[in-house]
C-alpha cells in the first residue's frame, strides 16, 4: 500500500521533471558556447500550442511531438539570427522572442479554437516490461510517457558528448575563448547556430511534452513559469547537463509532493490551501539557488556576441 | 577566397528614438491585418473599430488613459531598474502583491478611518509591499549574485498562488457566489473627470514619472545608478556601493509595480478576484522598451499601449477577432523595434576577401 503510494509520488515528479529537465539540458548547450536564451518561456508555449494543435488536426500525438520541435527550430534560428548574426543584446533579443510566443500562441488558439478546451487523444504512459515490475520505483520510472523514455537516453547522450567528443570540446571552447577556437579551426559562428538552435528545439519538444503528456490541453501562459526556471536549473547545475537534470528533479519531487498535499489539505478541509501547496515547488527552486550561488562558475563568454576580425 | 556579407556600424543621431518605435509600431499594426485577414476579418472594418473606440470620443480617450495607467506606473519602475541595470521581470507579482496590500488594508481601515487616510494608507502600502517584494530578488542579485531574472519570475508565480489561496481563505467575500473574490471596498479614488471612469490614479501615474525622470537625471542618487547601470566595474571603482544602488532601484521598480495594482483595485475593480493578473507587468517590460527606459517618454510609450489595450476591446465587439489580439500585437512590436534597430544601426555591406587574410 506504502509503496504504491510512493511509487504515484515518483510517477508524477518524473513525469513532471521531464519538460523542465528537457529544456534546461538544452540551455546548458546553448549557454556553454556563451548565449542565454531567454526565449525559452515563449519557445515552449509555442510548442505547447502547436502539439495540441497538431495532435488535433491529425489524431496521432507524434505528429503533435514533432510539430513542438519544428517550431523550437524556427524560432530558435530566427533568435539565432538576431543574437549572432546581428548581435543584439542577448536579453532583449530573448524576451522578445518570449513576447512572440507568449501572444502568438494566445492569439493563435483562440482564433481557431475560441474560449473552449479542445481535448486531444493523450499519449498513454508505456510499461516497461520488467523494469516496471521493480518494487516502489519501478512503476515511477517505467510506466512513463514517451518524452521521458526520451529524457533518460538523451541527457545522459547529451553529457557524453559534452565531454567526451570533439564537437562537446568545440562547444565548449566557443564558450571560454572563441577567438582561440577560431584559430584552431572551428567555425565559432556554426557552433553558436548549432547550440541555440538544438536548445531552441528542446524547448519546442518540452512545450509539446507538457501540453501533450500533462494537462492534455492547452491555456494561455500555461508553462508556468517553467521556461525560466529552466534558465535558473543551468546555474545550479553549474553548467552541466547532468546537474540541470537534478536541479529538474527537485522541482518535479517538490510539485509532485505538493500536489499530494492538496489531498491532504483537502480532506482536513481547508481547500483553500491547495493553491498555497503550489507555492512550494517555486520556493524550492529559490532555496536551491541560494544554497548553489557563489559555487558555479560560468562560461567566460557568457552573454559576449562573438565578432570575428 | 569568396564573398561575406558583413554588417558594419554607422553612427546615428537622437533622430533614432523617434524614428525606430513609430517604425516598430508601423510595421507590427501591418502585420496585425495580414493576422486579420488570415482569421477573415477585414482589416480596414477591424483597424477603425479600433481606433474610433480608443482615440474617437471623450469616453473612448478617458478609457484609453484609465489603461495606460498601470503600463505608466510599471514602466516608469522597470525603466529605472533598467537604468541600474537590474531587470526586473517581476512588475506582475510586486502588482500583484500591492493589490493584495491595497484590498486588506483598505477592508481594514475603510470603516474606522476617513476615507482619504484609508486611500492614503492603502496606496503607501501597497507600494511598500511591492517593493519589498522586488527587493527579495534584488537582495538575492546585489549579495549572492543570483541572476534576477529568474528570481523574480518564479517569484510571480509565488504571488499568484498567494492571491489565489487568500481568495479563498482570508480575503473571501462569504456572499460571493460566482466566483473568487474579496468583499467590494468602499473607499475607493476619486473619478477626475466627471461622466467618465477615469480616476485620481491617473494624475498619480504622470506625477510618478516626472519623479523618477528627476531622481534618475538631476540628483547624485540616479547619477551613480546610471553609471552602475553602464558598467558596474567603472560604478565599483569609482568608490559607489553597488550593492546599495540597486537595491534602491529594485525596491523603487517593485514600489511602483506595488502602486499600479493598489491604484487598479482602488480606481478600477473596487475589489480583489484573479483577473487582475492578466499580464500587465509582462507587457509594462515592452512599454519600457519603446519608452527607451526615459521615463518622460514612457508617457507617450504608456498612452500608446492604452489605446492598444483599450482599441482591442472595440476591436473584439466589432469583428469576434480575440482580445488576445493585443498581446500578439505587443509581441511584434518588440520584435520589430530589434529588427529596425539592427537595419538603422548597421550597414550591410558586401565584401570580397582574399586568401590568406584573416
Amino acid at each position: 500500500m506504502m509503496g504504491s503510494f510512493i511509487g504515484s509520488i515518483i510517477n508524477l515528479a518524473i513525469t513532471m521533471t521531464t519538460p523542465l529537465a528537457l529544456a534546461s539540458v538544452g540551455e546548458v548547450y546553448v549557454e556553454r558556447a556563451g548565449m542565454i536564451n531567454l526565449g525559452i518561456e515563449g519557445i515552449m508555449l509555442m510548442g505547447a500550442f502547436s502539439g495540441i494543435h497538431i495532435t488535433y488536426l491529425t489524431g496521432n500525438s507524434v505528429y503533435g511531438y514533432l510539430m513542438g520541435v519544428l517550431i523550437g527550430l524556427v524560432l530558435g534560428l530566427l533568435l539565432a539570427i538576431l543574437m549572432i548574426t546581428f548581435k543584439v543584446n542577448q536579453v532583449i533579443a530573448g524576451m522578445g522572442i518570449y513576447f512572440l510566443g507568449f501572444g502568438l500562441s494566445d492569439f493563435l488558439y483562440e482564433t481557431i479554437y475560441g474560449h473552449k478546451y479542445i481535448t486531444i487523444p493523450k499519449p498513454s504512459q508505456i510499461s516497461l516490461p520488467g523494469l516496471s515490475n521493480i518494487p516502489v520505483i519501478g512503476p515511477g520510472l517505467f510506466i512513463q510517457y514517451p518524452s521521458v523514455y526520451l529524457s533518460y537516453m538523451l541527457i545522459p547522450l547529451m553529457w557524453y558528448l559534452l565531454y567526451r567528443s570533439a564537437v562537446g570540446i568545440s562547444l565548449r571552447s566557443v564558450g571560454e575563448n572563441p577567438r582561440a577556437a577560431d584559430s584552431m579551426g572551428v567555425n565559432v559562428y556554426l557552433v553558436k547556430y548549432l547550440a541555440l538552435i538544438t536548445g531552441s528545439a528542446l524547448a519546442g519538444l518540452a512545450g509539446a511534452a507538457l501540453s501533450l503528456e500533462i494537462t492534455g490541453l492547452f491555456f494561455e501562459n500555461m508553462t508556468f513559469g517553467l521556461g525560466f526556471i529552466a534558465i535558473g536549473l543551468v546555474y545550479f547545475g553549474k553548467w552541466d547537463p547532468i546537474g540541470a537534470w537534478e536541479g529538474s528533479l527537485i522541482f518535479g519531487f517538490t510539485w509532485s509532493i505538493s500536489v499530494t498535499l492538496q489531498e491532504v489539505v483537502r480532506s482536513i478541509g481547508h481547500p483553500e490551501m491547495t493553491y498555497f501547496m503550489l507555492v512550494l515547488p517555486y520556493i524550492a527552486i529559490i532555496i536551491g539557488l541560494i544554497a548553489m550561488s557563489r559555487r558555479a562558475r560560468a562560461p567566460k563568454q557568457l552573454g559576449i556576441p562573438y565578432r570575428r576580425e | 577566397m569568396g564573398m561575406i556579407i558583413r554588417f558594419k556600424e554607422r553612427k546615428v543621431g537622437p533622430l533614432l528614438y523617434i524614428v525606430v518605435p513609430l517604425m516598430a509600431v508601423l510595421l507590427a499594426f501591418l502585420t496585425g491585418s495580414g493576422m486579420m485577414v488570415w482569421a477573415r476579418v477585414n482589416p480596414i472594418i477591424g483597424y477603425s473599430a479600433f481606433f474610433s473606440g480608443s482615440l474617437g470620443s471623450i469616453s473612448g480617450i478617458t478609457d484609453t488613459l484609465l489603461r495606460m495607467t498601470p503600463f505608466l506606473f510599471m514602466g516608469v519602475g522597470i525603466a529605472f531598474s533598467n537604468r541600474a541595470g537590474i531587470l526586473n521581470i517581476g512588475a506582475e507579482g510586486q502588482y500583484i502583491m500591492g493589490a493584495i496590500a491595497a484590498t486588506w488594508v483598505t477592508l481594514l481601515a475603510e470603516n474606522l478611518l476617513p476615507a482619504g487616510i484609508s486611500i492614503l494608507a492603502s496606496l503607501a502600502i501597497g507600494a511598500i509591499v511591492g517593493g519589498v517584494w522586488a527587493l527579495f530578488a534584488g537582495v538575492l542579485k546585489a549579495y549572492l549574485g543570483i541572476n534576477e531574472i529568474v528570481t523574480t519570475v518564479t517569484m510571480n508565480w509565488i504571488a499568484f498562488r498567494i492571491l489565489q489561496w487568500l481568495l479563498r481563505g482570508p480575503l473571501k467575500n462569504p456572499t460571493a457566489q460566482a466566483w473568487p473574490m474579496s468583499p467590494p471596498l468602499k473607499a475607493t479614488l476619486p473619478i477626475i473627470f466627471p461622466g467618465t471612469r477615469l480616476h485620481a490614479g491617473f494624475l498619480i501615474a504622470l506625477f510618478m514619472a516626472i519623479i523618477a525622470y528627476y531622481v534618475l537625471f538631476k540628483t547624485d542618487t540616479g547619477f551613480k545608478l546610471r553609471v552602475i547601470g553602464q558598467s558596474t566595474e567603472v560604478g565599483r571603482y569609482s568608490g559607489y556601493s553597488v550593492a546599495k544602488y540597486m537595491l534602491i532601484s529594485m525596491m523603487f521598480s517593485g514600489a511602483m509595480a506595488g502602486l499600479a495594482g493598489s491604484v487598479e483595485i482602488l480606481g478600477v475593480f473596487k475589489f480583489l478576484y484573479e483577473g487582475i493578473a492578466v499580464g500587465l507587468g509582462y507587457t509594462a517590460i515592452i512599454v519600457s522598451l519603446v519608452g527607451k527606459d526615459h521615463p518622460l517618454a514612457i508617457i507617450p510609450s504608456a498612452f500608446l499601449f492604452g489605446i492598444i489595450y483599450n482599441g482591442a476591446s472595440y476591436l473584439q465587439a466589432a469583428t469576434g477577432l480575440p482580445y488576445t489580439f493585443s498581446k500578439a500585437v505587443e509581441g511584434l512590436i518588440y520584435l520589430f523595434i530589434l529588427i529596425s534597430e539592427v537595419l538603422i544601426l548597421y550597414k550591410i555591406e558586401i565584401v570580397q576577401i582574399g586568401s590568406g587574410q584573416k
